[in-house]
């Protein structure tokens, strides 16, 4: 996993998501209902603020 | 003089967890971000360089249209550095219950519950079973425009929470209102 996702990984984990590490790199988070919402790349660190402010949505 | 955009491209169209990684990887090279809207559609993130807003949104708009059969139903765009403040500002107010109340009032938290039935004292923004929540900023506000009535001086944390111990209830006629 990404470490510049990670905290927000744990986090998200804590609220009854689910967040697995696909094998072609990818960080994919479900929703607590299982819905797929996003991906973040390993090799990319500048998603971050993406992924907050899609929850905002 | 050229600007980093974040134009973020609301879609109403349902789409699956592999429609979605489609997308992306077809957008790969502009390191699109597209995340789901549960029941309702997507958004496709993307930050574009450009000379103002609307620009950005036209050159994003065009990149997307190839990959999303449709159009979006709406566009937010942002300078990059507002954009960046927006993602790390809170998504909660900040709360506090009667003891924080109490503390920041300089009163005991009996006092508290006696100044909710005043006309100026903030609405909860939940009531939990373990009691109301409020805003930090409108007990705050509160805190700064309430006209405390003579007779009654503000008291430190230290001595509300010795005087709690051991104080009886007041009659809410005595206090209420301040």
């Amino acid at each position: 996993m990404n470490k510049a996702i990670k905290v927000w990984a744990t986090w998200a984990v804590s609220q009854g998501w689910t967040v697995e590490d696909t094998a072609d790199g990818y960080t994919q988070f479900f929703d607590p209902d299982g819905t797929y919402i996003a991906r973040y790349p390993a090799t990319s660190s500048n998603h971050v603020a993406d992924y907050l402010i899609s929850r905002s949505h | 003089m050229t600007d980093t955009w974040v134009v973020i491209l609301t879609y109403h169209e349902p789409a699956d967890q592999q429609r979605l990684v489609r997308y992306e990887d077809a957008l790969a090279d502009h390191e699109a971000f597209i995340a789901a809207l549960p029941g309702r559609g997507f958004t496709v993130t993307m930050h574009i360089d450009g000379p103002d807003l609307v620009n950005a949104t036209g050159v994003a708009s065009a990149i997307a249209r190839p990959v999303v059969p449709t159009e979006p139903v709406g566009v937010e765009v942002w300078s990059e550095s507002e954009y960046e403040r927006r993602a790390d500002e809170p998504t909660l107010p900040e709360l506090v219950s009667a003891p924080e109340i109490a503390d920041i009032l300089g009163v005991s938290r009996q006092r508290v519950h006696q100044l909710q039935d005043t006309a100026a004292f903030p609405e909860p923004l939940y009531r939990l079973r373990a009691g109301p929540v409020w805003a930090l900023s409108a007990v705050e506000h509160f805190a700064r425009t309430w006209e405390r009535k003579p007779g009654r001086p503000a008291r430190s944390a230290n001595a509300v929470a010795d005087q709690d111990a051991i104080e009886p209830v007041a009659p809410a006629s005595r206090v209420v209102g301040g």
